[in-house]
């Protein structure tokens, strides 16, 4: 079997987008959903949809709070999430070094 | 999946993650405020001391010191709610430069608090003349740190500048146009790298 095994990679993190919001997280957490939404440029939708599945995952955690008197939403990254992103990490650099 | 597709989206994540460790420091306005607000007051008690404010048997220093505490407290709440809505609030760097210059004010807080207490205790009225020349050490030290932590090093030169009023304000506590020097060093320790730090923040996007 080739050392080059894309299957061990956590497809709820792999996905363009979902990939962006993980990165994002890992160095601002808590962001409101429209810092975020700026930052991975997604629409309303979309980034609620690929939000949904990393919640599920237990890799995000959603607040609805208020700033002043303006409702917000506020994606916190968990720490089994933080966990799952670190070990894709891992695992995408022993591909590339597999790879070479 | 290729190896060209591990690598780009190796690149987006670099990217994005170091938007985020990048995120420009929110604490200009306070800098700024902080600095103003110092330079102000230092200036005020200088002129009482030099004969330029009316002394009136010592109420001047409450008034002056007074209405600082006063004006603080509201700026403080004011500046509060403008940067509460700004994008990058929970970035690494923004989040270790609220955690070093709080830890920097309960500092300041217990040095004021210990200095008026002698004078009060041992009927000296020099001894809050031991505040300033601290709390440009402090400024240093938090300049320096928040610097190092955000990855503005441009701030270290603050830093410095902060440490040199700093032994100057040791050595020359006692006379008069200290005072007017410390207002001098909080508009450049404070307000100036204040100013340069609001240019570079973003707009509010709530």
């Amino acid at each position: 079997m080739s050392r080059f095994d894309h299957t061990a990679i956590d497809d709820v993190i792999h996905g363009r987008l979902r990939l962006g919001i993980m990165a994002y997280l890992s160095t601002v957490s808590p962001a409101p959903f429209v810092e975020l939404k700026a930052k991975v440029n997604a629409t309303d939708g979309n980034l609620s949809t690929h939000l949904s599945k990393l919640e599920e995952a237990g890799y995000v955690r959603l607040e609805k709070t208020l700033a002043g008197k303006k409702p917000i939403t506020l994606v916190h990254l968990t720490k089994s999430g933080r966990a799952a992103w670190i070990a894709y990490l891992n695992r995408i650099q022993a591909l590339i070094r597999a790879s070479e | 999946m290729t190896r060209e597709e591990l690598l780009q989206d190796v690149a987006y994540v670099r990217a994005l993650a170091e938007e985020g460790r990048q995120a420009p420091l929110l604490g200009g306005s306070y800098l700024v405020f902080w600095g103003v607000l110092n330079a102000i007051a230092f200036t005020a008690h200088w002129a009482i001391l030099t004969g330029y404010l009316p002394y009136l048997d010592g109420m001047i220093f409450a008034i002056v010191w007074g209405g600082y505490g006063l004006v603080a407290a509201l700026g403080m709440l004011a500046l509060r709610a403008r940067t509460d809505v700004k994008p990058g609030l929970n970035a690494v760097g923004t989040r270790a430069e609220r955690a070093a210059w709080g830890g920097a004010g309960l500092a300041l807080i217990a040095i004021v608090v210990g200095s008026l207490a002698r004078m009060l205790m041992t009927d000296d009225p020099t001894a809050p003349n031991a505040i300033f020349g601290a709390a440009f050490a402090i400024y240093g030290a938090t300049l320096f740190g928040v610097a190092t932590l955000s990855g503005q090093t441009w701030m270290r030169g603050f830093a410095w500048l902060s440490f040199g009023v700093t032994l100057t304000l040791c050595l020359f506590a006692n006379a008069d146009w200290a005072y007017l020097y410390a207002a001098i060093g909080s508009l450049l320790v404070l307000a100036w790298p204040g100013a340069l730090l609001l240019k570079r923040e973003p707009a509010a996007i709530v």
